[in-house]
């Protein structure tokens, strides 16, 4: 009994539910992709590709996700996490800009040390974003980023981006079975399990 | 009867139980209703393993108990019914867990 009004644990399960789908690995297996193949084909053009995890997301969570699982409102609580966590990641983008900024004005660190500087940097954001998100493969992703960041300061390219390849390969292949898996377990529901109640 | 009064102390909280609450399916429709804002038939349906005839007249229940609130909206274009707790629902299970707790600790060992 005391397990079933566990409501924090009880919340917490209701919110994971909706990452049993897949979609934030595919969305991650994208970007990392994206970024190994624009370097490797040196096309300006997959830049672009980074972004084309987001509409798989929004898309998938709205025509696969929700039609399996239904339509919640989380509570205030979730909500203010959400909005600590866009603050979090808003002041991520800055700091990666300055970084950027930083280099492009010819500050000249050993690539090592950047690259370090930014395997931390992205463990630290992938971490907060897993907190927040109380999502904890991202976590191991996070450390997956960091992890080649180092690989590719160390070795440069084209080891650097075929570990990315590599590890991109692997998310992409967790979140399509974590979504074979997801629709085999949510099967749509029929007419007569669930009519319209007016 | 000699521990009357014991066993009065020992009751009061038992019988203070709401029933309507105690219903296995029906208090883990509130408990997901009240960790979140609101929620609709299918979302309750996965996360309690109910099907719809059982949750429904589970809600029916504690709708005219007035602890859940049933409001028809649509979302896009499909209409959906969402389920609310009422104020009188979250402080209805409070009190519920609060008596629950009490029950708890007066028995022995």
């Amino acid at each position: 009994m005391n397990k079933e009004l566990d409501l924090k644990e009880l919340e917490k399960k209701v919110w994971l539910t909706y990452f049993q789908d897949g979609f934030w690995d595919i969305f991650i297996a994208s970007m990392m992709l994206t970024m190994a193949i624009r370097t490797l084909t040196d096309n300006v053009w997959f830049t672009l590709g980074m972004f084309t995890g987001v509409p798989i997301l929004v898309i998938g969570k709205k025509f696969i996700t929700i039609p399996r699982l239904g339509h919640v409102k989380f509570s205030q609580f979730r909500m203010k996490r959400q909005i600590r966590l866009m603050a979090t990641i808003g002041i991520a983008v800055c700091a990666t800009v300055g970084f950027l900024l930083l280099i492009s004005m010819g500050w000249d660190a050993p690539k090592v040390i950047s690259s370090l500087g930014m395997a931390v940097f992205l463990a630290l954001i992938f971490g907060l974003i897993a907190y927040f998100l109380e999502f904890p493969r991202l976590f191991i992703y996070g450390l997956m980023f960091a992890t080649n960041e180092i690989i590719w300061g160390l070795f440069g390219e084209p080891t650097g981006p075929y570990v990315v390849l590599i590890f991109g390969s692997a998310v992409l292949v967790i979140g399509l079975i974590i979504l074979a898996s997801f629709i085999r377990k949510y099967p749509l529901p029929k007419e007569e399990e669930i009519p319209n109640v007016l | 009867m000699s521990s009357k009064k014991e066993g009065g102390e020992t009751q009061s909280p038992i019988m203070e139980i709401d029933k309507l609450i105690h219903e296995p399916a029906r208090l883990m429709i509130i408990a997901h209703l009240y960790v979140v804002e609101s929620a609709d038939f299918l979302f309750l349906m996965r996360q309690t393993g109910l099907t719809f005839g059982n949750l429904s007249s589970h809600l029916s229940k504690l709708e005219k108990a007035d602890y859940v609130k049933i409001k028809k909206e649509f979302i896009g274009k499909k209409p959906h019914t969402m389920l609310k707790l009422t104020k009188k629902g979250r402080e209805a299970f409070l009190t519920y867990r609060k008596n629950m707790k009490q029950v708890f600790e007066k028995l022995p060992e």
